[in-house]
Order: structure tokens, then C-alpha cells, then sequence
């Protein structure tokens, strides 16, 4: 039984290898198959094309048709194309680097023999492979950033955006492999003892890469966070058609009612509002002023106090120019003392006079700034209370010429109770 | 002095508060010690702050619940289910008239004349929005495209889906409050074990 599977096992292994030679025998025209799409059957000739055909590397889908590379085989060629793209990043860094190595061995000889021409020509070129390492990386962070910054606007499509993010995440690894090929150390070597090299090796070089190696670490973690409210956006457009496409679909669908449970969920616990009742508050002094237009504005609306608008604007100035602390506590109380003769005017069962409240609770402000401050109390309240709480106003015209009224007393309406 | 109390008079009025609507106050909210002292101000009143879509949105809920609490909570879940079903409406024929990649999400502008061309040149579009608008959330009885869509961003706004920065600009602002509703969604449907994915995979398989 045991012996049995060696021996398949150890064909399988004879087989695979075979095989796998067979590739490696035929690269040339397998890779030219995977660029044209199928295999030029002239070139080869029937012993090998058999060959391939039963080692299931190629195919012929209909008779009379080309060969083509079966699946898995043009996959694992694009696989180790993508490797080949990746190490030829690097390859071309090390090749560049290699380069600069080179020419600064030349430099150096060069300087040693008093070769001045030879080593200012090698110093120019030394100059230039530093600028094109350094202005690639350049280029492709800039690429990078660009389509960040418009967030793969290019994209048609949710999908297609996420595609090519993942594009360039991919590319940013590459890039930082390439990058980490810059030895600083090295650099630091190689321009030892010379100025210009130092210049170009450790200032330009060393420097800069390390800047973009900063900048393009800078890019990944934006890159992947982008991916991820990607992901987010797609997820919730799919909830939402999903749920909307469900319920257009079981519109009888009877949901449990959650408010029943001794724990209700948080999300539907969203307790009923509350409107805090709330005045001018004339104590805060940054809004003071505000305050002040706010309670003029209000007094120019109402028709009796219209010809005094120079008086009230005057007497707007005379009040800001007010000491503070002083205002303060004498404006708080009598807001204080207008609230608690509303509330007294909502509790009782009989109109009453904002004048003789004032008398009979022997309070001390001057008949005129009480009504003032009744009436512009009064304006704060909402229209709801307004009509629970008629307010009429006592007048007597000034004289026959004019409209001029003095509102001699202001009169509160209890509201109506049902008996 | 307290510098909260702009914070719990906003709360304490039914008000959601997010990023968009209240930007200063959600900032202030992310501080769990202001979170503690407003739950102890509030504690009285039977209100603790709380959260959804991961801090997207505070709003109050009731601490402990009697009759008229629940009561209070029962009409407004009747109520959430009812604009359910007209909200995801809206969220799917404003994905598709304006050819955004994905539905919105708060902070997303949306420019109603161009909402309104998107409708009006396409009939099955101009089919769903009059639907939409009928219904009894949004409660249109215009005719045009136009007043239909004035319609349903009026009420997005009393509802506070949206924000209108200015009232003499025809464009609006979605707020965190979408994100409360991909919860509540997400709530019902696992609550429900309703089949509907949300993950591209899956989908492939349905």
C-alpha cells in the first residue's frame, strides 16, 4: 500500500519536472505566445507542439484555430513578469547606483593624477545619475500624490477606484524597496574628504531620498486609509440598495417592536426634547450691545414708540455707556421681578395691571422702565403664551395733531380656564 | 461658570448633534470627562447622553423609563419605520440622478439644480422622484420637479438630514444623522435576520 503511493508520488515528482523543463525549454516561444495571444505554430515543430499539448501547457480550443497558453500557465507568467517589473526597479536603482560607484572610482583616480578635465567631466556625470535617481522617485511621488489629492477621480467607478489604489499601493512598495537600496553610509563613504562629491552624495542624495522615503511612507498610510473608507462607502451603498431593494419587495414585513424590551436599545431610546424657556440676557457682556439693538429693533416695531426713535437711540448709547456691575444686577433684577409678575398675571383668575403691581408689591423701579420692561418681556414670549396671556396696552393720545399715544398702563389677561 | 450649557440646551431640545450641525459641540463631546459632567447635570432630568455610528451623533436618551417614556419611545419607533422605506428612497434616487459612486454620507453637498436637471431628463427618474415626494414623510402635492425637490429637502432639514448654510443658496449639507440611519438599518436587519448583505463578496454569491 505504502510502496504503491511512493511510487505515484515519486512518478508525479518525474512527471512535474519534466514538465517544468519543458517550459524552460521552450521560454522562447511560450513568452511570445503570452504577448500575441497565441502560440505561431509554424515555428515549432509537431513533436514539440505534442509535447506541450500533453503536458497541458497549451491548448487548442477548436480545431483549426492557433495554440494558446492554458490559465494557469499565462497567469504564472504574469506573476513572474510582475517580480521582473518589481526587481527591475530595483535593478535600475542598483544599476544607477553602481554607476555613480563607478564613476566616482574614476573621479578619484583621475583627481589623483591631476586629470582635471577628466575629473570635472566624471563629476558632471556623477551629477547627472544623482539627479536622475533622485528626480524619478521625484516623478512617481508626484504622480502618487496627485491621484490621492483627487482621490482617483480619474476612476469611473467605486470599483475601479479601489483597483487602482490597490495599483498604487503596490507601486509604493516597489518604490521603497527601490529606495531602500540607498546605502547612507555608503554615501557617506564615497564623498569622504571631497566637497563637491559631499555636496552631490550626501546633501542631494542621501538627503533627498530620505525625505521621499518620508513623503512616500506618508502616502501608504493615506493610501490605506482611502482604501478603507473605499471599502466603508461601498459597503453602505450595498446596505442601502440592498435594504431599500428588501423592503420594496416584503412592504407587509412586520418589524418587532423594540421599545417593548426592558432594555431598549440605545439607538431608539432618544428621549422627547425639552425647549428651555429663554430670555436676552443682559449680563453677558459680549453680547450686550446685540442685546440692545435686539430690544430697540423690537421697540421700533411697535407703532407708538416710532416718533421717540431718536430718544430710544440715544438712550441705547446712554445705557451701554452704563457701569457694567451696575447694569448688571439692576437689569437681572428687574427681568426677575417682570418674570415673577407674569407668572402671578398666569396664576391669578383677574386681569392684572402691570401698575398697580408694581404699587402694591412696593417695588422700586420708576413707572416707565417697569412698562418698558413689561412690554419688551412681553415680545420675548412665544406666540403660544402671547395668546394665552392677552396684553393690552392703556393709551391716551398726546394731542389732536399727531399719533403720538403714552401708554399710561399695560394690562395682563389671565388665561381662560375650562371650568 | 459653565461652558456647557449651550451643549445640554441643544441636547436637552431633541437635537442631534454632529460634525456638521453642531461642529463645536460634537468636538467638545469627544471629552468622556464633559460627557460625565454633562450625564451628572442631566441626571435630575432623567437624560444620559448617548451615541451612535461610532460617535458620529450624541443625542439624549432616557435614563431610567416609566410609562410615558416608553410611550414617548413607542410612536417614535412607529414613526422611524414609517420613514424607513421613504428615506432609503431617497438615498438610492440621489445616488442615481446625481451618478455619485456610493450613497451620501455627511458632509456630501448636494446642488439642488442640479438634482433637479438630473430628474428632469430622465422619465423613470422623474417617476421615482414624484413617488418619493407623494409620500406621506414628504407630503408633496407639486407637480414640477422643481417643488417636489424644494419639498423633500424641506423636510430633510426639519429632520435634520440636512443642513442649509445659507436660505438664500439653493444647496445643502448631509449631516451625521445618515449615519444614524445606516445603524438603525443595520439594527433592524441583523434584529430581523433579514438577507441583506453588505459586503461585495457576498453579494457575488446571492
Amino acid at each position: 500500500m505504502t510502496d504503491e503511493q511512493l511510487n505515484v508520488s515519486d512518478q508525479r515528482l518525474e512527471q512535474g519536472e519534466k514538465r517544468l523543463n519543458l517550459i524552460g525549454r521552450h521560454a522562447g516561444i511560450l513568452m511570445q505566445a503570452y504577448q500575441t495571444g497565441e502560440l505561431d505554430a509554424l515555428s515549432v515543430n509537431e513533436g514539440i507542439l505534442r509535447n506541450l499539448l500533453n503536458a497541458r501547457i497549451i491548448y487548442q480550443p477548436e480545431h483549426g484555430q492557433g495554440y494558446r497558453l492554458r490559465a494557469p500557465i499565462a497567469q504564472l507568467i504574469a506573476n513572474l513578469v510582475v517580480d521582473e517589473r518589481r526587481r527591475s526597479i530595483q535593478a535600475d536603482v542598483a544599476d544607477k547606483l553602481d554607476s555613480i560607484r563607478n564613476q566616482v572610482d574614476v573621479f578619484r583616480k583621475a583627481h589623483q593624477r591631476s586629470d582635471m578635465y577628466l575629473a570635472e567631466l566624471k563629476l558632471h556625470i556623477i551629477e547627472e545619475r544623482v539627479y536622475d535617481l533622485v528626480s524619478e522617485f521625484d516623478e512617481a511621488i508626484h504622480s502618487l500624490w496627485n491621484r490621492l489629492n483627487t482621490d482617483f477621480g480619474f476612476a469611473a467607478s467605486l470599483d475601479e477606484k479601489m483597483a487602482e489604489n490597490q495599483r498604487a499601493q503596490n507601486q509604493i512598495e516597489r518604490l521603497l524597496d527601490g529606495l531602500s537600496m540607498v546605502d547612507y553610509e555608503e554615501c557617506i563613504a564615497l564623498a569622504d574628504g571631497h566637497v563637491k562629491l559631499r555636496q552631490l552624495l550626501v546633501v542631494q542624495l542621501q538627503r533627498r531620498t530620505s525625505l521621499q522615503r518620508a513623503s512616500m511612507l506618508e502616502i501608504q498610510h493615506r493610501m490605506i486609509e482611502l482604501m478603507s473608507r473605499f471599502r466603508e462607502q461601498q459597503s453602505r451603498s450595498l446596505l442601502v440598495n440592498n435594504m431599500a431593494q428588501f423592503l420594496r419587495q416584503h412592504p407587509e414585513l412586520k418589524v418587532s417592536d423594540y421599545t417593548e424590551r426592558s432594555e431598549v436599545p440605545e439607538l431608539f431610546n432618544l428621549a422627547r426634547g425639552i425647549r428651555a424657556g429663554a430670555h436676552a440676557d443682559v449680563r453677558i457682556e459680549s453680547t450686550q450691545q446685540q442685546t440692545l439693538d435686539v430690544l430697540h429693533e423690537a421697540l421700533h416695531k411697535t407703532r407708538h414708540l416710532r416718533t421717540e426713535q431718536t430718544s430710544s437711540s440715544e438712550s441705547a448709547k446712554a445705557m451701554a455707556q452704563f457701569s457694567d456691575a451696575v447694569l448688571e444686577t439692576e437689569q437681572r433684577q428687574l427681568k426677575q421681578d417682570v418674570d415673577e409678575f407674569f407668572i402671578d398675571a398666569a396664576q391669578s383668575q383677574y386681569p392684572h395691571s402691570a401698575l398697580d403691581y408694581l404699587v402694591n408689591n412696593e417695588l422700586r423701579w420708576q413707572p416707565e422702565i417697569w412698562l418698558f420692561q413689561v412690554l419688551s418681556e412681553y415680545q420675548t414670549l412665544t406666540k403660544s403664551v402671547q395668546v394665552e396671556l392677552p396684553l393690552q396696552r392703556r393709551e391716551r393720545a398726546v394731542s389732536k395733531t399727531n399719533e403720538v399715544h403714552i401708554i399710561e398702563d399695560l394690562i395682563v389677561q389671565p388665561p381662560k380656564r375650562v371650568a | 461658570m459653565m461652558t456647557f450649557g449651550p451643549i445640554i440646551e441643544t441636547l436637552l431640545a431633541g437635537e442631534f448633534i454632529c460634525s456638521q450641525r453642531f461642529p463645536e459641540y460634537h468636538r467638545q463631546l469627544q471629552d468622556e470627562t464633559l460627557q460625565n459632567q454633562i450625564n451628572d447635570y442631566l441626571r435630575p432630568l432623567n437624560r444620559t447622553v448617548s451615541q451612535a455610528a461610532d460617535g458620529s451623533v450624541f443625542f439624549l436618551s432616557y435614563q431610567t423609563l416609566d410609562k410615558s417614556g416608553r410611550e414617548h419611545l413607542r410612536q417614535q419607533f412607529i414613526q422611524t419605520l414609517a420613514t424607513l422605506m421613504p428615506l432609503l428612497e431617497w438615498l438610492t434616487l440621489t445616488q442615481e440622478a446625481l451618478g455619485h459612486d456610493s450613497t451620501l454620507v455627511p458632509g456630501d453637498t448636494i446642488k439642488l439644480p442640479e438634482w433637479v436637471v438630473a430628474c428632469e431628463d430622465n422619465p423613470s427618474l422623474k417617476q421615482r422622484l414624484a413617488n418619493l415626494a407623494r409620500d406621506r414623510f414628504f407630503n408633496s402635492q407639486a407637480e414640477t420637479v422643481d417643488a417636489q425637490i424644494k419639498q423633500i429637502a424641506k423636510r430633510l432639514v426639519e429632520h435634520g438630514y440636512f443642513i442649509q448654510p445659507h436660505t438664500d443658496r439653493p444647496y445643502f449639507i448631509v449631516t451625521g444623522k445618515v449615519d444614524y440611519l445606516m445603524d438603525v438599518i443595520r439594527f433592524i436587519r441583523d434584529e430581523e435576520n433579514l438577507p441583506v448583505e453588505e459586503t461585495p463578496e457576498q453579494e457575488a454569491l446571492l
